[in-house]
């Protein structure tokens, strides 16, 4: 179930055969021990212990129930069964679930200093051993090259260790910095890092490929780091100083989209070509992104967008710049 | 004691499900769809307060896609007894298939393994196959002792609507056709695929596949996917795996193939991004790419920090990519 959705039947179902296989196997447990394990509400749980006794078959003429449970230990909050004539066993997941999990695993596996391949390999192994017959492979995930800093990263991190590195900002500016890694956030193929800049004296991201010769400093984090570091959830935090800008991409450049957490405005559903809104803070950096997608996505406004992205190409083409006063 | 309430709680599917699932494993003969609809309440509430059967067919129908999708398959069959009676057609769950072998338990740490797995799903979708599946999983764990794993959160990215539905093709295997849009043109052309894998290479996504119009198997990238796909009605067999690791092979091969030789310029964005340690002003790299405009595409972001010393193609895909954008601009 995601979280803060309403579980779907499909989603509610499959909780309930599963919890079902649970708590046979382990008689007497809570239901908040069960709604911890399962990371649920207890609430979610009594509706699904609810209708598991519901479930009755009405064949032949007479019903006969499946599950029940011991209503005096349920009320102190105990699930006890006291008759078992259903499934006792956990279903086999679809091939659709172990392919999600497996390659999620496979992608951890290409993690360095997470976990050892024969962990991975065993776990593998095993969602093959409970996966329907019918179960295909059907997603694949080998990434390419992983960034050397994130090996040091991890293990600073591991080791709640600051790290200095050589940093190239989006302006082109180079450095040498003293971050307090807080989180590794490996989004595809590209890599970053939310950590505390001690030059700043804020919470920064940084793009790992933008990074080099990270080194574990023998100095633990900073306090302020880690109280960050207990606070952070949400991905993007928009500033005040950011500028609204709206774009029109063909599904080529859809990664865009998703990049800036961009708010879709409309979709021709027949060419998928999409216009959308997105935040940005730094135009410049808007002119090279728009760029890399060479006329698969256009800026529509305001026109000082417009400009830096024009005058990115221009400067690619070593044509002479618009030096127009924009008008924005 | 618990008992079941006969009052009827109006559409809930999840009830529904477990009531067919555990009214067909328990049945030794399976049961004809007429015993089906009497033996699940909804059904049989259905039939009585007067609904079509037609409705209560296609509520079934439903719940078998469904239950598929959950990973419980439901078998016909004709007992010899009745012949070849397409009416007698009877409904079972193999007990065998639907479980998990006995005595099979997940460790504390394995289960964070997992969880931490089922999270890297940005696409609800996908995201809720994988938290359904470990919830399966869970219900084999023992006990629920915090380890850390922390200070990661590591997620796959997909942004290509077609994603989704191309693992419903793939996992239904039904042929689908979709338009694509070859780089550098603007014209789509319609192409018919029997799906078989996705499969990310260097980030991108591709759909592994036989081209029916081509009759060849061939390699598509999701980004060039334009618009929905279609479903032709048409199925498949289960393709051998050995078809899926040639087609593999021979991507790789194509690959292996590619070369681009850049010149990369000190201390530049591009410097950091290729990870260059040298102390010239210019260093050269060769590289072997799989897709010279999506090369092409990642360079333009890098405008000033390189020179592109070949291919030509290379220097050419770049250029008319700036080219595009000036005048999308102007």
């Amino acid at each position: 179930m995601a979280k803060n959705a309403k579980p779907t039947s499909q989603e509610r179902f499959n909780f309930i055969a599963s919890l079902i296989a649970y708590v046979i196997h382990n008689d007497y447990s809570t239901i908040k021990e069960v709604a911890e394990h399962f990371e649920v509400s207890e609430v979610y749980v009594r509706e699904a212990i609810s209708t598991m006794v519901n479930t009755a078959s009405l064949r032949p003429e007479m019903e006969e129930t499946y599950y029940m449970y011991d209503e005096d230990e349920l009320e102190k909050g105990v699930i006890h069964l006291i008759q078992t004539d259903g499934f006792v066993e956990v279903p086999k997941l679809s091939g659709r679930q172990a392919s999600a999990i497996a390659v999620g695993l496979n992608y951890l596996n290409s993690l360095p200093n997470f976990t050892n391949s024969a962990e991975i390999e065993e776990l593998l192994k095993l969602l093959g051993q409970g996966s329907a017959s019918d179960a295909v492979q059907i997603i694949d995930y080998k990434p390419g090259t992983i960034d050397a800093d994130a090996a040091v990263i991890r293990q600073a991190m591991i080791n709640g260790n600051r790290i200095s590195c050589e940093y190239i900002n989006q302006r082109g500016e180079k450095s040498t910095r003293e971050i307090d890694p807080i989180r590794l956030d490996p989004n595809g193929e590209l890599w970053f890092l939310k950590g505390y800049c001690l030059k700043n004296k804020e919470l920064r991201n940084f793009r790992l490929d933008h990074m080099r010769a990270a080194t574990e400093l023998d100095v633990p984090i900073s306090a302020e780091a880690r109280e960050i570091g207990n606070e952070i959830e949400e991905e993007y935090v928009p500033s005040e100083t950011d500028v609204e800008v709206v774009i029109e991409v063909e599904p080529e450049a859809f990664g865009l989209l998703t990049d800036f957490g961009a708010e879709i405005d409309e979709t021709e559903s027949k060419t998928g070509k999409t216009r959308a809104t997105i935040k940005v803070g730094y135009l410049p950096t808007l002119g090279r992104v728009i760029n890399q997608y060479g006329g698969a996505a256009r800026v529509l406004a305001p026109e000082s967008a417009r400009k830096a992205v024009r005058n990115y190409a221009l400067t690619a083409l070593g044509r002479p710049l618009d030096e127009s006063l924009s008008e924005d | 004691m618990a008992k079941a309430d006969t009052q009827v709680e109006k559409g809930d599917a999840a009830e529904r499900l477990l009531n067919i699932t555990l009214v067909l494993l328990a049945s030794r003969n399976g049961l004809t769809k007429t015993e089906l609809f009497q033996a699940v309440r909804e059904y049989r509430h259905a039939n009585e307060s007067g609904k079509s059967s037609a409705s209560i067919e296609k509520m079934f129908d439903r719940d078998k896609d469904m239950l598929r999708s959950n990973g419980i398959q439901l078998e016909t069959f004709i007992l010899p007894s009745d012949g070849d009676d397409n009416q007698q057609s009877r409904y079972i769950i193999n007990p065998s298939e639907f479980s998990w072998p006995k005595g099979i338990k997940v460790t504390a740490k394995q289960l964070q393994l997992l969880n931490l797995a089922s999270q890297v799903w940005r696409h609800a979708s996908l995201s809720s196959d994988a938290t359904s599946g470990l919830a399966r999983l869970r219900a084999l764990g023992v006990a629920n002792e915090q380890t850390s794993l922390g200070g990661f959160a590591p997620r796959i990215k997909t942004s290509e609507n077609s994603f989704y539905p191309l693992t419903n093709a793939i996992s239904e295997r039904t042929e689908i056709s979709f338009d694509y849009r070859k780089p550098g043109q603007d014209e789509v052309v319609r192409r018919t695929v029997q799906p078989w894998k996705l499969r990310n290479v260097s980030g991108q996504w591709l759909l592994v596949c036989w081209d029916v119009t081509a009759g060849d198997v061939r390699n598509f990238m999701l980004r060039r996917i334009v618009g929905r796909l279609k479903f032709t009605g048409n199925t498949f067999d289960k393709v051998p795996d050995t078809s899926i690791e040639d087609a593999v092979k021979s991507l790789d091969e194509h690959i292996k193939g590619q070369v681009a030789t850049l010149s990369i310029k000190r201390d530049s964005m591009a410097w950091f991004h290729y990870e260059i340690r040298s102390n010239s002003e210019w260093e050269e790299i060769k590289f072997h790419y799989m897709d010279l405009w999506l090369l092409a595409e990642e360079l333009r972001s890098y405008a000033g920090d390189f020179k592109v010393v070949g291919p030509k193609e290379l220097e050419d895909a770049i250029r008319i990519g700036y080219e595009k954008v000036a005048a999308d601009h102007g």
